[in-house]
């Protein structure tokens, strides 16, 4: 372990960490008042400071200082925690966050930021919150304090706890560098009394006087007037003080650093110069008790964990058999502690849940697991199959075995498959961020709820689901929820709800994203579609027809572009991206009341349940999600038009016809669609086309291998899969070979490749 | 000082007198009271300043009644630890450290 | 014998550092996540001296402490306070539960090397 490794640790921990600031304080945002929320949410940010410090972060340690105090103020309950403390709070955990990002990655968080909230954030402090500066409708905060708090100079201002950032490092072990050498050796006189509580609290007086022999030489004298007789003496009192005499090159303020620990518990005097009155005087010496010079070799004292090993260990090595041996002898008295300490154990942590043993393990071990699984569960249907080919009969002995070979590898499957499954939260939390973040620049007031965050899916999907989710949240922010103004018109609330929730439903994962805005302006909608020529003004199309030609590629219903949700990303996009995950997303709206987003995704990206299909003697893979139905075109179904194209009649519409072996090139001519079978598929768009293909062989789970890293990109295909028989089969990229029907060519570009 | 003839009682102490140790350490010096004792030092590796008052106040009480208490054989560490804190009693330093 | 040091501090980062700074300086290291871990761990590894922080869930370090010094076998084992606040009021509570001395955070590994060393026979 060194330096590197251990700063990684630190800022994998502030990911943590940041995202316990964030929800703590989004539950005292809805009025927790537990107060281990608060000290949560403080030791959050206590924790990100500590370790900063220890590497020299100094404006991440000097933000979190600020805020820290603050936090500080709230958890002893000297700040109460208003709605607008919770506002600057949420937004200081977001650049704290940013500060974070700056120290790991490089570059900088605008200062104008930082020392604004500084500003805010030390008003609280002081019980003087500032006039609301931020609110909602100041587009960036370039908060009036600003300019006389320059952020350079703010944060050290603040520093006056005495919090020094000390820049760690291994190298310095051994600096021995508190002994000044002061070449002139002086005498001081130390008075020495301790208090029963300096022992009581681990503190010893030898450890003391060693430390002080250390300094230079030493006269000691004990006073033990007041020791009792013995059967009056309370073994675990302080009746020994002592006169020192010290003779040092050091200052009396290293002698003051012997007593740092025990100033408390003991009484310390230090004079300068020998108080030869006190050693002389015979009364108080008594004659048994002689001054003691102690100049003598301190090495069995000395106190060198590394030398001391070697000179320590023949006499410590008995050490542990003496509890041992004192055990029997004291057998009430060790029950008695047992029994204490579990008295004590109980009445400290009343009603606690321990914590659920966890371990961490490297992300590439779990996935190498689940690459050998799935290797097992191809070899498990490939052994299967060779013993159906081989044994017609089929002894019942082997057959029975292979089936509970069957369960058991799918029980191994599903178990791996949960190592790698994570909840949403960190997905979910990240967009309170967004929400703060648009709300600001929109001017409008939003309320995130969330819900069904623990609900668990696969890694592979987490990591990609957080970029649609995004798009959704600015599109509901910015074109569903109404401004305060409006909604207060409307006799709304003036703060929207957004509404965030996951759950599982039939081995998918549904998430939906709810606003309780406008809805859909279905006229404008129309009117829009009508315009950009997607549909014409005789089309007699639903209401739900209409709310879905929002996913239509380019439409945008703003109407002028906004710096949020215009960034060339339209709602087509958000839907190829979750198309491409094997996911399908929908929208239900009610004029007045909100619109619903609802995206439904597979669990995993590992396995993939598809339709086994025959294409000019190829096997291929078409993912089951895609199809919408199959059907065997009949001749009479079939029209042609142009040179190549021809459309099936499906009831009462028509349906382009894609041919899979010619796009891919698995044939020159055209298929005769009367001898295959037509999968019809719902492509981008929420179009739909039936492709053609020559004959399905049957439906299975697969396993997905990534071609990229196995072999390369292959436009039109998605992975490859290894079938029970062994062979290899492609997965078929729908939305690639349907892009590339209408006669653009399949480029790399279209891939979207799933991976394993 | 005590009758000759009878040899005196040994005590051994425990390798670590601290702040554990000195309740023990007094029932036991108290149970032996009024008889001659010796202690058998030699093990110890760790004494504090608590176990130091008993056994001092236990040379006095002894020396008081005329019975015979004294420390030894003893370990260089308790030697090292009783002349740091600068006591110096004959009943508890084995005699050439005295000289 | 090595000397042994129980650890007691929520970090991960600080866990790692006080792990590799006692190492180097050639103590055992045994580390505990909090005040309760800290007391199931003392019980098995009977250490030396111990090293915790403050600011922790479950049982914080002042409850940690007490625990010890009321429990018969450990309560004369040597407790330092690792705390980033240098102001009175934070040590006044920890030297109040019974801590020995303390280290302020971040520390200095050599400065933590010598306290451990200060307050240990």
């Amino acid at each position: 372990m060194d330096m590197n490794e251990i700063k990684e640790i630190f800022f994998q921990e502030c990911e943590e960490q940041l995202a316990e600031l964030e929800s703590g304080l989004l539950r005292l945002n809805d009025g927790d008042t537990d107060p281990e929320t608060v000290n949560a949410v403080f030791r959050a940010v206590h924790s990100i400071k500590g370790g900063a410090g220890a590497f020299g972060l100094d404006d991440l340690v000097s933000f979190a200082h600020v805020f820290e105090t603050t936090l500080d103020c709230v958890r002893s309950n000297k700040l109460e925690a208003s709605p607008d403390l919770l506002k600057v709070m949420l937004r200081s955990a977001d650049v704290l966050a940013d500060l974070t990002a700056a120290s790991r990655d490089g570059g900088t968080v605008e200062a104008s930021r930082t020392s604004g909230l500084v500003a805010e954030l030390e008003a609280y402090a002081k019980g003087q919150p500032l006039p609301s500066a931020s609110a909602p409708a100041a587009p960036a905060p370039k908060p009036e304090a600003a300019p006389e708090a320059p952020v350079a100079e703010a944060p050290a201002a603040t520093d006056d706890s005495g919090f020094q950032p000390v820049p760690f490092s291994f190298d310095s072990i051994d600096g021995d560098d508190e002994l000044a050498i002061n070449a002139a050796a002086s005498v001081f006189t130390v008075r020495f009394k301790p208090r029963s509580d300096l022992y009581a609290k681990g503190n010893e007086a030898v450890l003391i006087l060693r430390e002080l022999a250390k300094l230079g030489d030493l006269q000691v004298r004990c006073e033990t007037d007041d020791l009792p007789s013995l059967d009056l003496l309370d073994p675990e009192g302080a009746y020994f003080s002592w006169l020192i005499r010290v003779e040092t090159e050091s200052d009396e303020e290293a002698i003051r650093q012997v007593f740092e620990f025990v100033e408390w518990d003991s009484t310390v005097e230090i004079t300068a110069g020998a108080d030869e009155e006190a050693f002389a005087a015979p009364d108080a010496m008594g004659e048994e008790q002689p001054m003691a010079a102690v100049p003598f070799d301190l090495s069995l004292l000395e106190d060198e964990p590394v030398v001391a090993t070697e000179t320590a260990a023949p006499e410590a090595a008995p050490a542990a058999q003496e509890p041992a041996q004192l055990a029997p002898a004291n057998m009430p008295l060790a029950a008695k502690a047992i029994a204490a300490e579990a008295e004590k154990k109980e009445a400290a942590v009343p009603a606690v849940p321990a914590a659920p043993q966890t371990i961490r393990v490297d992300l590439d071990r779990v996935d190498r697991l689940i690459n050998l699984v799935g290797e097992l569960v191809i070899n498990q249907a490939m052994l299967a199959q060779s013993v159906v080919e081989n044994e017609s009969g089929g002894s019942s002995a082997v057959n029975l075995g292979l089936e509970e070979l069957q369960q058991l590898t799918r029980e191994i499957q599903d178990s791996v498959m949960a190592i790698r499954a994570q909840p949403v939260k960190p997905v979910f939390q990240r967009m309170g961020r967004i929400v703060r973040e648009i709300a600001d620049m929109t001017g409008k007031s939003v309320k995130l709820v969330t819900e069904g965050e623990n609900t668990e899916v696969d890694k592979t999907v987490i990591d990609k689901i957080a970029e649609p989710l995004t798009h959704m949240i600015r599109n509901a922010v910015d074109h569903g929820l109404e401004g305060p103004e409006k909604r207060t018109e409307l006799g709304k609330n003036p703060e929207g709800i957004l509404k965030l929730s996951a759950k599982h439903r039939s081995g998918r994962i549904v998430i939906e994203i709810a606003d309780d805005g406008a809805g859909i302006n279905r006229e404008r909608v129309k009117a829009k579609a009508i315009e950009n020529g997607l549909i014409t003004p005789e089309s007699n199309l639903s209401d739900e027809d209409i709310d879905n030609l929002i996913f239509h590629p380019g439409f945008s219903t703003a109407d002028k572009i906004s710096d949020i949700s215009g960034r060339g990303v339209g709602m087509d996009v958000v839907k190829r991206s979750i198309q491409a995950l094997g996911g399908r997303i929908s929208i239900t709206s009610k004029p007045g009341k909100g619109s619903v987003f609802t995206m439904s995704l597979p669990l995993t990206l590992a396995v993939l349940d598809g339709m086994v299909v025959t294409v000019a003697d190829q096997t291929l893979v078409v993912p089951l999600t895609a199809i919408v139905e199959t059907l065997q075109p009949e001749k009479s179904d079939i029209h042609s038009f142009g040179p190549s194209q021809r459309l099936i009649a499906i009831r009462d519409t028509f349906c382009p016809l894609v041919d899979v072996g010619n796009i891919l090139n698995f044939r020159a001519d055209l298929a005769n669609p009367v001898d295959g079978v037509a999968l019809l598929v719902e492509s981008e768009g929420g179009g739909q086309r039936a492709l053609m293909v020559d004959a399905i062989q049957g439906q299975r789970q697969v396993v997905i291998k990534s071609l990229e890293a196995n072999y390369t990109n292959v436009p039109g295909i998605a992975a490859a899969t290894i079938l029970g028989d062994g062979r290899v089969a492609l997965i078929l990229d729908v939305d690639a070979v349907v892009t590339a029907s209408r006669g653009q060519p399949l480029s790399p570009d279209m891939m979207l490749a799933a991976t394993g | 000082m005590s009758t000759d003839g009878t040899s005196p009682k040994v005590l051994k102490l425990p390798e670590v007198l601290d702040l554990n140790a000195a309740s023990r350490l007094h029932e036991q010096v108290l149970a032996h009271k009024g008889e001659d004792i010796d202690l058998d030092a030699s093990e110890v590796s760790r004494v504090g300043a608590q176990c130091i008052q008993v056994l001092l106040a236990a040379a006095k009480s002894w020396r008081a009644e005329e019975q015979n208490f004294k420390v030894a054989p003893a370990s260089d560490v308790f030697v090292k630890t009783l002349q740091l804190l600068g006591i110096s009693d004959e009943a508890l330093l084995p005699k050439e450290i005295l000289k | 014998m090595k000397k042994k040091v129980l650890t007691v501090d929520d970090s991960r980062t600080i866990r790692n550092m006080l792990l590799v700074t006692l190492n180097n300086a050639g103590f055992e290291t045994v580390q505990a996540e909090d005040g309760v871990e800290g007391l199931e761990v003392l019980e098995e590894s009977n250490p030396d001296v111990i090293v915790t922080d403050i600011n922790m869930p479950r049982l914080d370090g002042f409850g940690f402490i007490e625990g010890v010094r009321q429990n018969d076998r450990f309560r004369a084992i040597p407790i330092l306070v690792l705390t980033t606040e240098s102001d009175a009021e934070k040590k006044n509570r920890a030297r109040e539960a019974g801590a020995t001395g303390w280290i302020v955070k971040p520390f200095d590994p050599s400065k933590l090397i010598a306290a451990i060393e200060r307050v240990t026979a």
